[in-house]
């Protein structure tokens, strides 16, 4: 019946569709050609049917032709992919060079499926279809595959259609409490000036975004040499007790511990030669604190809360009126190295002492807070509570009264305003305090108790439970230790499964049978540097992409709420024929949700038409009736 | 304690199986020149052995992660050899075509060492989008379609090397031969492949449906022109040729089969070269490892 080959059908239906995308370019250049161009595109369809009727009805109907149409759409579609289609002047630049850019859009290849030459293509296949289909007519029995595959070609073509002249596409900005009852029209999503009413109001209640628990990892760069740049990392998980090998250095790599709340803890631990010490903690309603006592100078005393009262630690229990009065007496020693000697005594505010060689010193003021008042330039104290405690020292020659003066501090004994110290000493300074007009409590570990207020003996008590109650509060001694030391504790004080304030991981780093003990924090900015700057590690969390978007919405139709809803990805809502998508968040604004909007009336019939194209192949091959 | 070397961070069940079915690769290449029945049993478990413990990994991987194995290269890879295997182990009940198996299991192979080179090994977590219930019979519908096209490749290159509806007499070296590789006297390669790529094709096209399904509820709408579904959509075309081309006289056989071979080629380039694409930054299908 036919005896033109498949090469005649490939080379005719070729030239009909070149001259398609001739009609493109004049679509885009020049408006009365590209009618021009269609109109002699259809003379020439007439003249062949008039010329040759069967010739031109076999010629679309032949398998022949359907197996080249086939094929140049599949290589339309393959441009498609090859060319960035619909993405902003900007990045087209990125990639190509204006003039090809100008081709391109000739050709709108930059849009190719939507391109006229292309939608050609699938119609004058759809036509193809159409005459091979008729073709069969009337059908038998065993032909129902064959005109259901068929036939779903032509059903997904028509409700692509549909969906294209009476789709509706959009997108609404949204920010919780808002209520849209329009949105804007969008294409290739970008917006556009257009909006669209709905005879209905939607209402953002709540949104909320969910994340993945945390995943904490050590993230591994190497490098080969230093003057390069870090590979891509790879990661570890920081759980407690693995190693990795980190092939590039030849090293391993050890997870000693995760912290997911990392806390240093201060405690105390049994030590030769130490110092009698005392661990409490602090119990106010739910909050806890800890604390070390030792008794030596300054660090055997502690002011309750407001200043109600100071509770001072003596391993042993003060026996005489003396005693009590010399530990609850606020005093001040000072500490004066000479020529390698050291000499500590105790000092009084207006007394004056043998301080050096050719040098005595008077003791000229004192500040529990020190500070300068900006006015006057005077040095004055912010409080009463010692927390900067600084005193005055005048200096004068022996032999020739010239006088110097210096502010020395507890806490910064290095820092003396650019003033020196005369005869090349160095002094230090400790102030014990005390408290006026409050008790003070003077606890020993045998558990006994003495209250003293303003240098006099109130009572004397024994704890119980270890603990001192002052109702609001109470101070527990959880342990004494007669000769004992500072003790640094790591400890994870996460409060529950979620809670990852400071995580922190402790490693051990094994090179070359050397280990090397590190740690670091997911806070930290800088990496940890190994290996002389050719590996580099940091903790990191990897989950940190959301697991679900919700947009809680409700419907509102003539002034009532007629639909609660959430909205998710992978679950939009239906209403009034519009179908809305959770499809975008702003990270930065957490009230911010992204809701698409679609409308595609034919959606439902292209379905149809993939459903029939699966049944349809199955009947015709696997039943042949 | 376990040591943990990074970049053969994988599991040890993947060596295992790459192992089994390495041997289940020379016991079927030997048995093709050897009748002896033993021989070729110990090849059909050893494969079958190799087949479980390829399901196996899918199953610990889908615990480990929580969620279906499908979506990182190293997990859709060992997915792939596995609907390989399976659909070669169908073919197998029906008849004992051992040069399939070879090249079926050496196409497996292929594919677990491109998991093994690849090595993006890390869980990744799902993104909201594929958290759907299409996620699952959209992926397995694919890949075992991809496994009954990967096995029609075999066949179809087998038949351009042998004669239309081969009947072997048993007279030579070479039909012996020929017999028992191909598992009977009498055999019609052409049907065979056409046979399979009508199930790879069924296949195909549920994928078509249920991911325009999906892709309506997650997206709002049933096609994007995103690459990955443009090349599916290029890859259905080979085959619509192909079957149409059995049709135009002069062309069914040889050359009808080139096209179902490059129909391969189109479905491996669309399940693994999306990447290379310079469109590949618009896809939302793009294999994501890091």
């Amino acid at each position: 019946m036919n005896k033109k080959s498949l090469g005649y059908y490939f080379l005719t239906s070729g030239l009909i569709i070149a001259y398609y995308f001739l009609v493109q370019l004049f679509f885009n250049l020049n408006k009365s050609f590209f009618y021009g161009s269609l109109f002699v595109f259809l003379l020439f369809v007439v003249f062949f049917i008039f010329k040759d009727k069967k010739a031109f009805f076999d010629y679309l109907s032949s398998v022949k032709l359907a197996v080249a149409l086939i094929i140049y759409l599949a290589i339309g579609t393959i441009i498609g992919t090859l060319i960035l289609q619909n993405v902003d002047e900007a990045r087209y630049l990125q990639y190509y060079s204006p003039d090809f850019l100008r081709v391109i859009k000739l050709f709108n290849l930059q849009d190719t499926y939507h391109s006229i030459w292309f939608m050609f293509i699938v119609g004058f296949l759809n036509l193809n279809l159409l005459f091979c289909t008729l073709k069969k007519f009337p059908l038998k029995k065993r032909d129902i595959g064959f005109f259901l595959i068929h036939l779903s070609i032509f059903v997904i073509v028509l409700g692509g259609s549909i969906s294209a002249i009476w789709g509706v596409k959009g997108y609404i900005n949204f920010h919780v409490g808002e209520t849209h009852n329009e949105f804007n029209l969008t294409r290739y999503d970008t917006m556009l000036d257009k909006k669209v009413k709905l005879n209905f109001g939607i209402r953002l209640d709540k949104f909320q975004i969910e994340y993945y628990p945390p995943d904490y990892r050590v993230y591994v760069y190497t490098r080969k040499t230093t003057d390069r740049d870090f590979g891509k990392p790879y990661s570890f998980k920081a759980k407690d007790g693995e190693i990795y090998r980190v092939k590039e250095a030849d090293a391993n790599l050890r997870i000693v511990k995760f912290f997911k709340n990392y806390k240093q803890q201060k405690g105390i631990k049994h030590v030769k030669n130490g110092v009698p010490s005392a661990f409490v903690r602090l119990e106010q309603g739910n909050t806890k604190a800890t604390g070390i006592f030792f008794d030596s100078p300054g660090n055997d005393r502690f002011f309750l809360p407001d200043e109600e009262g100071l509770v001072v630690f003596k391993w042993k229990k003060p026996e005489t009126k003396k005693e009590v009065e010399d530990i609850v007496k606020e005093r001040f020693i000072l500490s004066i190295d000479c020529e390698g000697k050291t000499r500590v005594f105790p000092v009084e505010i207006g007394e004056s002492y043998d301080f050096s060689k050719n040098y005595n010193v008077r003791i000229t003021g004192f500040v529990p807070s020190f500070s300068i008042d900006t006015a006057t330039g005077k040095v004055v104290s912010k409080g009463s509570n010692p927390d900067n405690p600084a005193i005055h020292l005048l200096f004068s020659n022996k032999k020739t009264g010239e006088k110097s003066d210096i502010w020395v501090f507890q806490n910064f004994p290095e820092f003396s305003h650019g003033k020196r110290v005369p005869d090349g000493c160095s002094v230090k300074f400790l102030y014990i305090p005390t408290i006026k007009d409050k008790p003070v409590y003077i606890v020993s570990s045998d558990g006994s108790v003495i209250e003293v207020v303003n240098g006099r003996i109130k009572k004397r008590f024994r704890m119980r439970d270890n603990s001192l109650d002052f109702g609001r509060y109470k101070i527990v001694f959880e342990r004494f230790e007669k000769s004992g030391d500072l003790k640094i504790e790591e400890v994870d004080a996460s409060k529950g499964k979620n809670d990852f304030s400071n995580p922190v991981v402790k490693i051990e780093w094994e090179e070359k049978g050397k280990t090397k003990d590190l740690t670091f924090s997911a806070k930290d900015k800088q990496a940890t540097f190994l290996d002389d700057g050719r590996v580099a590690l940091l903790l990191r969390n990897k989950n940190t992409d959301p697991k679900a978007y919700r947009s809680y919405v409700t419907v509102i139709k003539d002034g009532k709420e007629v639909k609660k809803q959430v909205i998710e990805v992978n679950h939009p809502l239906v209403f009034g024929g519009y179908y809305f998508y959770q499809s975008n968040y702003d990270p930065k604004d957490p009230n911010y949700s992204g809701i698409s909007v679609a409308k595609d009336p034919g959606v439902y019939i292209v379905f149809l038409g993939f459903f029939m194209l699966t049944l349809g192949g199955i009947l015709r091959f696997y039943f042949k009736m | 304690m376990t040591l943990i070397d990074n970049f053969s961070r994988l599991n040890t069940f993947l060596i295992a199986l790459i192992w089994v079915y390495f041997i289940a690769l020379i016991i079927y290449t030997v048995s093709l020149f050897s009748r002896s029945k033993g021989l070729y049993t110990f090849g059909r478990i050893t494969l079958f052995i190799g087949f479980l413990i390829n399901f196996f990994l899918i199953v610990q991987r889908w615990r480990e992660a929580g969620r279906p194995p499908f979506k990182t290269f190293y997990e859709s890879l060992i997915f792939a050899s596995f609907c390989i295997i399976l659909v070669y182990l169908v073919i197998e009940l029906f008849r004992k075509v051992k040069i399939v198996g070879a090249a079926s299991i050496f196409m497996a192979l292929c594919s677990l060492l491109y998991a093994v080179v690849k090595v993006d090994v890390e869980i990744i977590n799902l993104p909201p989008a594929l958290q759907s219930g299409w996620f699952i019979p959209h992926v397995v519908i694919y890949f075992v379609g991809y496994g009954a096209l990967a096995v029609s490749f075999a066949t179809g290159i087998l038949y351009l090397f042998f004669p239309d509806k081969i009947e072997l007499k048993g007279d030579t070296t070479w039909s012996n031969f020929l017999i028992n590789a191909l598992g009977g006297e009498i055999i019609d390669l052409e049907n065979f492949t056409h046979q399979l790529i009508v199930v790879g094709f069924t296949f195909l096209n549920l994928g078509l449906l249920t991911g325009s399904l999906w892709a309506k509820f997650a997206w709002g709408d049933y096609w994007f022109w995103d690459p990955k579904e443009n090349w599916s959509l290029i890859t259905w075309l080979i085959y619509i040729t192909y079957f149409h081309l059995r049709y135009v006289r002069g062309w069914r056989g040889r050359k009808a089969v080139v096209f179902a071979i490059i129909g391969f080629i189109a479905v491996v380039f669309t399940y693994l070269g999306m990447s290379v694409l310079p469109t590949a930054s618009m896809s939302e299908h793009v294999y994501t490892g890091n």
